[in-house]
């Protein structure tokens, strides 16, 4: 497989080996980091510092999911920058800069045009009930459901307790749900069962 | 925790399958008959499904790296790997002199002499193994001077490696010169060869020293005086340390080779000692020496 020999030449120190893998997922832990930081500029940091990241730990990677391996390493990128923004809180991201409608970055190559004109008001109201949440909790809901981690791996993960894992992914899905029907008017088949299936 | 939020906390967790078999059995029971907590569940559900179903976003830029400054990087650490198993070569062969070193200070001359066998050519090499006999030219000629005596067991191109090394032993073996014997000379005075010595050549004389590339009977002749040998190297290693005339002008080195054949005796318990103890360093050596092989030249 391709992806093996790739991933065999990068272990040998090969960065071209290794560039081929980036191309192939450079997409996905963009958007990792872009939901976990919410900021583009944010986020597009954390995606170089994710790669250069798993080019140095490569020779750790044991087999399986080379993806889910890379989205790992993004995920504690980013929860290690958030972290390390706590301990030093020099600058905060502000709300007012995330403007989904401005980034036009925010575009899915997976759907085909009719699916994304379909569902852009929808997609929208997502991404943006997502970005208010809290960074806490966008990083376990990202673990949880983009990503699906059991409770004890988030914990793990993000050194919390198995409890409040538990009660920071309901609160968190809670929040999005009343966000999501705050915008029944403009998504007024946002919970018919035949919209999410 | 109020009684919306712990409910809600287990329908999150049942829809993750975080439950235990008695919660969440517990649940199912109340589902059944709870109409308003299974319109909380359908919600959850459907909020969890559109959380899933954002789309994958494309990346502003490419996120490739820059071959240049990333494989030079990697270079580094195989440097790192040659100074670090650079530093164990030292270290490990600073612990054979130091041991030797022991060696050579707890016995006495006889004692040394009486862990040769009482075959001629042994009893020839006994005067170079002493440590009263540590002038390094008195050394070489001592060396040279067994040639003879032990014609019946060299080759021709066995002798002459012994003879070359025995010319060499004090300037080339510092500089990892690898002959058949001198090998064996030079591994044992690395500690006080030149500090630059490279990894290579700290390897190679210590492979050398553990595998005898003189091969047939001047591997024999090697193995034969391995005690007699490393004693001899430390004599070396002492003589800038020690007056010149301090020891050698005791006795003379035919004296000692006749003094050693009349007090021959049979093997002294302590040479099995020495001797267990070269197996062990030896054995020790090739580990290490293999291991850094495997690291340095995948």
């Amino acid at each position: 497989m391709v992806e093996q020999g790739n991933i065999q030449r990068a272990k040998r120190g090969d960065v071209q080996a290794f560039n081929a893998l980036v191309l192939a997922y450079q997409d996905q832990v963009y958007s990792t980091t872009y939901r976990i930081m919410g900021d583009p500029a944010q986020a597009d940091d954390m995606a170089q510092d994710a790669f250069v990241a798993a080019f140095r730990k490569i020779q750790q990677f044991q087999g399986g999911n080379f993806k889910a391996w890379l989205i790992r390493i993004a995920i504690n990128t980013c929860y290690d920058e958030l972290r390390r923004r706590k301990r030093r809180p020099t600058e905060s991201i502000d709300d007012d800069d995330y403007d989904i409608e401005a980034n036009p970055k925010l575009i899915s190559k997976a759907e085909n045009p009719e699916l994304h004109a379909q569902r852009a008001e929808l997609r929208s109201a997502i991404e943006e009930c997502f970005s208010h949440l809290s960074e806490e909790h966008r990083v376990v809901v990202m673990m949880s459901d983009m990503e699906e981690y059991s409770y004890e791996e988030i914990a793990s993960a993000v050194n919390i307790s198995l409890g409040t894992v538990k009660s920071r992914i309901s609160r968190a899905r809670g929040r999005l749900r009343d966000c999501l029907k705050g915008k029944g008017e403009l998504l007024p088949s946002i919970y018919r069962q035949d919209n999410v299936s | 925790m109020s009684d919306f939020n712990r409910v809600m906390e287990q329908l999150s967790a049942y829809l993750d399958g975080e439950l235990s078999a008695d919660e969440r059995a517990h649940l199912e029971q109340q589902l059944l008959t709870d109409r308003q907590l299974q319109a909380e569940l359908d919600e959850l559900r459907q909020t969890v499904a559109l959380v899933q179903q954002m789309p994958i976003l494309k990346a502003p830029r490419n996120y490739t790296l820059n071959p240049a400054e990333f494989q030079k990087s990697r270079q580094i650490l195989p440097l790192r790997a040659m100074m670090a198993a650079a530093a164990v070569v030292v270290m490990v062969c600073g612990a054979l002199f130091f041991a030797l070193s022991l060696q050579g200070n707890g016995e006495s001359s006889q004692e040394a002499a009486s862990s040769l066998d009482k075959s001629e050519e042994e009893v020839a090499l006994a005067p170079t193994a002493t440590p009263v006999t540590p002038v390094a030219q008195a050394t070489t000629m001592a060396f040279a001077s067994t040639i003879p005596a032990t014609d019946e067991l060299f080759n021709e191109s066995a002798a002459e490696g012994f003879d070359d090394s025995a010319q060499r032993v004090q300037t080339e073996s510092a500089v990892g010169t690898i002959d058949p014997f001198s090998a064996q000379t030079g591994a044992v005075a690395q500690p006080t060869a030149t500090p630059g010595m490279t990894l290579e050549i700290a390897a190679a004389a210590s492979l050398a020293t553990l595998q005898p590339s003189g091969g047939g009977a001047a591997g024999q002749t090697v193995a034969a005086t391995e005690v007699a040998m490393p004693q001899a190297a430390v004599s070396e290693a002492d003589e800038e340390s020690e007056a010149m005339g301090e020891t050698a002008s005791d006795e003379a080195p035919g004296a000692m080779a006749a003094d050693t054949a009349s007090n021959a005796v049979p093997p002294a318990p302590e040479s099995q000692v020495t001797s267990n103890i070269f197996n062990i360093i030896q054995n020790m050596l090739q580990q290490i020496l293999k291991s850094l092989l495997e690291i340095l030249l995948p």
